[in-house]
């Protein structure tokens, strides 16, 4: 796992970074996320703690935690764990991340947020066309928007 | 703190002296707490949340009361519940919530009692700047508690004399519970501590991981404070 390539951490952005500070209510949501994650309190802290050197120690807080409004949205985000074709999305992701040119960074990148989202085997299978060919990218759920632009599958604009 | 501050009149010297005196806090660790208090009251409506600062101030001092860490007779005492009276839910006229107070309400929680809550509470309060400025071993060192320093200036060689000796009447006595504090418990308060206003800004993350280096707690532990702190709060 790479701490700040994980659906976990870009949750912490949310949190701290609207206005540099975080509200019992994202602390809630976080603690909710990380339950339907099944993220164990080791690997949580090892991100959050990262994440406090990284990041929040540098902010400068402006506000009350407004950034709750936009985790809220991300932790609904998960339903997605739930869709039936959740499977083939992460293959067509796969295969898509392949397309536009694979490194070894974006590939750890790559486990490492669809691992936490227990959706790493069939990423790797789209990657490695492994099984079913791997249907084309028909849509991008939220919750994987930002792996989608690190991996290079969209632009920034998109 | 936070209650008398907030109380009608202000902030009332003689009471805080009291309660400093029952918790043994020095003239440093009171101006210390006074400007942490100032840099977060935003005038008495910190930061929108006045209702929630005082409520948990309130719930947390008679947690101290419950748990007979804090007087429940004397003049202190008094003091103590006439500051809760006034602040009760109805009461709610100031608008304006203590840092101090809060403070107090975290110590309560922790075992504080009544009338010295308020005095816990700027202790802890204290202590938690004391660690953000220069001082930071006083209040939060593995040795020395919270409320120990009393006890510990005061009575040094008695206190070794009773290391020695068995003293199984001396040691039911309120004090040496008040004095005794593990570094869990400590970062406990401290963590309540910054939460008081239910927002943790980076300066308190800040002071919490060095504190968590301090104690040698871990972030995992952290975590399961946390949790526990909302539970007590829903």
């Amino acid at each position: 796992m790479i701490p700040d390539q994980t659906p976990f951490w870009h949750a912490l952005e949310l949190a701290w970074c609207g206005d540099g500070a975080l509200s019992l209510h994202s602390v809630r949501l976080l603690d909710a996320m990380q339950h339907m994650l099944q993220i164990s309190d080791a690997d949580r802290a090892l991100i959050e703690s990262k994440f406090e050197d990284e990041v929040v120690f540098d902010l400068n807080r402006s506000g009350f935690g407004c950034g709750d409004q936009a985790l809220a949205g991300w932790v609904g985000a998960l339903t997605f764990l739930d869709d039936p074709a959740a499977a083939d999305v992460s293959r067509a992701l796969g295969k898509a991340a392949l397309l536009a040119g694979l490194s070894r960074e974006r590939w750890n990148a790559g486990i490492s947020w669809m691992d936490q989202l227990t959706l790493g085997v069939p990423f790797k299978e789209g990657v490695w066309r492994e099984g079913d060919e791997s249907g084309e990218l028909a849509r991008l759920p939220v919750i994987l928007l930002p792996l989608a632009r690190e991996l290079g599958v969209i632009t920034d604009e998109q | 703190m936070i209650l008398n501050v907030e109380s009608p009149i202000g902030l009332d010297d003689s009471v805080m002296t009291q309660m400093s005196d029952h918790l043994g806090c020095d003239d440093e660790d009171m101006a210390a707490a006074g400007e942490h208090i100032e840099k977060h009251r935003d005038d008495g409506d910190w930061g929108g949340r006045r209702a929630a600062v005082l409520e948990r101030s309130l719930k947390r001092v008679n947690e101290g009361l419950s748990t007979g860490r804090l007087p429940e007779e004397g003049t202190l005492s008094q003091e103590i519940r006439g500051l809760m009276q006034e602040h009760a839910p109805e009461d709610e006229d100031d608008g304006e919530v203590d840092p101090f107070e809060e403070l107090g309400v975290v110590r309560g929680a922790a075992g504080a009692s009544g009338a010295s809550g308020a005095a816990d509470a700027g202790e802890d309060l204290l202590a938690a700047i004391m660690d953000d400025d220069d001082e930071e071993e006083p209040l939060l060192s593995d040795d020395t508690p919270f409320f120990g320093e009393q006890e510990d200036s005061d009575d040094e060689e008695e206190a070794e004399a009773e290391s020695e000796e068995p003293e199984p009447e001396e040691e039911p006595e309120p004090e040496p519970e008040s004095t005794e504090m593990t570094p869990v418990d400590a970062y406990e308060l401290l963590l309540s501590t910054c939460w008081v206003d239910g927002i943790l800004d980076p300066a308190e993350a800040k002071l919490l991981a060095r504190k968590r280096l301090e104690l040698t707690i871990t972030f995992e532990t952290h975590l399961k404070l946390l949790r526990e702190m909302l539970e007590r709060e829903s």
